[in-house]
């Protein structure tokens, strides 16, 4: 049998709601010649059931049901059982546009293509996009696996996997990824749909720093980037990743957290930093404009330099989990 | 203004279990934005893992780094001295400039860069920049080491600045010792430079004072004002041991002794010292 050119790859886990939205525009597509691996990692509703459904009218759907390993081993397994030559990684509760396949597929014999994102709301409507610019930082602005396609020979023969770890899983795997090749394309296209459930976001429980093992994907990435020599040879552009990271971490887990608990962990992370990268309070790239990065967030991080400077940047962790 | 940087420089890193930081004391080495010529790592009878981790740390330097010569070096018996261990590095040194590294500290990229610029000016044998102050595990908690330096509040660190090496004796140095790491430092190798460490052996506390003197007197100075050094302060490295104490406090006496016989002192020098060795006298009796 002929291999597909792509494999469009879904994790679902307690998805009964959406997965369904998810398929339907995987089926639109105006690129057909395409795979779609749905596995199912032990959802406990009915996902299972629905995409089975899906899977006995379409021969391009393969089903695969496991007991649940999380998404990072997921992902993991989905890569080895693809047959594309590219992959497209799919959230269960996202969708994409029609053309967004025939959009992302490589032209030039990239490794990697990379393309912006939109975020639409339970009505629909578009509350954020993220266009990208074509320049050298704009394949750091979204470390998720989505939004982008990959030549899969180029994932495997570089064994680059996914971080079995319940944060940031993906930002090891994007890191290793796109600086291992300088075969990446940036597209101006936005077609990932990455959807706004404030159900979803207010239901779930708060995420707490110590409950998150931050530090193992630090140290984790930061050793692997190391030992394949991409470290050296990127340093300036992974001080700035690296304490992008961390503010977005801090503010991320910092909602409704004990000042004292903030402290801690804002020590430690600004610790981790500078034992690395000892220059990163007059990081070149953030001194300057920081083309490429998304307006609003060039502020965030300019302006928490500036009070981290001060050493005034716990104020805005404690003034934001308060919020 | 556009510096050489062809002058060779030795980086001589003492250890004595450091394990824990002499990687990444490493990586900040040869991450230099100026070139190694030269790494000499010495391990001064650790009893923990440091070995180990040097010896495969030296692996991955000499292969992403063939042109710089590597060398390790360990005593069979524990020196006990820093100053020792620094004769030793200079007595390996095959560079020009020596940079003492100490294997807990770390350094801004362009630390090598900046200092080696002040040997631009004809006559400089020391040349240093300012140090912030880490923590154990990597935290700045001081941007500079000024105000402990400069406790007279005399601004003599406002600006960046290159003199001779006497009248920095005279205006501050005499006082206390104003130089606070030997990793902010690269040396002007100097025959005579064994020398003066073989007499500072003599100390147990004030050694690196009285060679930074002994230096100074054959030359210039350079003090670039940014924190380009990153000094290591360990949690409860303050010790509480009074015989210890004591015998700073004598060294600070025999310091001061040596700076009022060589030197002709100002009245305002000879104050601030007498009040220098008061402060020291209270902090002993706590």
């Amino acid at each position: 049998m002929k291999k597909p050119k792509v494999t469009i790859i879904i994790p679902a886990y307690n998805s009964q709601e959406y997965i369904g939205r998810c398929l339907d525009s995987v089926f639109a597509q105006t690129f057909q010649d395409f795979e779609v691996l749905v596995i199912n990692d032990g959802s406990t509703d009915e996902t299972g059931e629905i995409v089975k459904k899906y899977a006995r009218n379409n021969k391009q759907l393969r089903y695969v049901e496991q007991e649940n390993i999380g998404v990072a081993r997921t992902r993991n397994k989905a890569l080895k059982l693809a047959n594309g030559e590219f992959v497209a990684f799919l959230d269960n509760d996202d969708f994409i546009d029609s053309d967004y396949i025939e959009k992302l597929l490589p032209s030039k014999n990239e490794d990697i293509v990379i393309s912006g994102y939109k975020r639409p709301d339970v009505k629909g409507k578009i509350v954020r996009e993220v266009r990208l610019e074509k320049t050298n930082w704009s394949k750091f602005v979204v470390p998720a696996p989505w939004a982008k396609i990959y030549k899969r020979k180029y994932l495997l023969d570089n064994k680059i996997e996914f971080l079995d770890n319940n944060i940031g899983e993906d930002v090891y795997f994007n890191l290793i990824a796109l600086l291992s090749t300088e075969k990446i394309k940036i597209l101006r296209y936005v077609g990932y749909n990455w959807f706004f459930n404030e159900k979803s976001v207010s239901n779930t429980k708060q995420k707490r720093y110590s409950d998150i093992n931050v530090f193992d994907l630090l140290n984790e990435s930061y050793d692997e980037l190391k030992r394949r020599r991409l470290l050296d040879a990127n340093y300036e552009q992974l001080e700035l990743f690296y304490f992008r990271y961390v503010v977005w971490f801090l503010l991320y887990a910092a909602k409704g957290a004990k000042k004292e608990r903030i402290d801690k962990t804002y020590d430690e992370l600004f610790g981790w930093l500078g034992e690395r990268f000892p220059d990163y309070k007059s990081n070149r790239l953030l001194k300057g404009n920081l083309p490429g990065e998304v307006g609003s967030t060039r502020i965030i991080y300019k302006t928490f330099m500036r009070f981290h400077r001060m050493g005034l940047g716990k104020i805005l962790v404690w003034g934001y989990a308060k919020i | 203004m556009i510096t050489s940087r062809n002058k060779k420089v030795s980086v001589v890193v003492p250890n004595y279990n450091y394990s824990k930081y002499i990687g990444r004391r490493i990586d900040s080495i040869m991450r230099q934005t100026y070139p190694i010529y030269e790494l000499i790592v010495l391990d001064d009878c650790s009893t923990d893992n440091s070995v180990d981790v040097i010896e495969k740390k030296l692996v991955e330097v000499r292969e992403n780094h063939p042109e710089v010569k590597i060398s390790f070096v360990k005593n069979e018996k524990n020196s006990g001295k820093a100053i020792a261990q620094w004769k030793k590095g200079f007595e390996l040194a095959t560079g020009d400039y020596v940079w003492i590294a100490e294997a807990d500290d770390l350094s801004s990229r362009k630390f090598l860069e900046e200092v080696m610029r002040g040997f631009d000016a004809s006559g400089v044998v020391l040349s240093y920049a300012e140090s912030a102050i880490i923590n154990s595990w990597g935290l700045m908690i001081a941007p500079n080491f000024r105000w402990s330096r400069d406790k007279e509040k005399t601004g003599h660190y406002k600006d960046s600045y290159v003199k001779e090496g006497k009248k920095e004796i005279e205006e501050i140095l005499a006082i206390r010792c104003t130089i606070p790491n030997v990793s902010s430092v690269v040396f002007k190798k100097d025959k005579k430079v064994l020398e003066y460490l073989d007499e500072a052996l003599r100390f147990t506390q004030v050694g690196d004072w009285y060679f930074y003197t002994k230096v100074l007197e054959n030359g210039k100075i350079s003090y670039d004002r940014r924190a380009l050094n990153r000094f290591r302060v360990h949690k409860g490295s303050v010790t509480n041991d009074s015989k210890k104490a004591k015998r700073h406090y004598d060294e600070i006496i025999e310091a001061h002794d040596y700076f009022k016989k060589n030197y002709e002192l100002s009245d305002m020098a000879l104050k601030r010292m007498k009040a220098e060795e008061k402060r020291v006298a209270e902090r002993i009796r706590g």
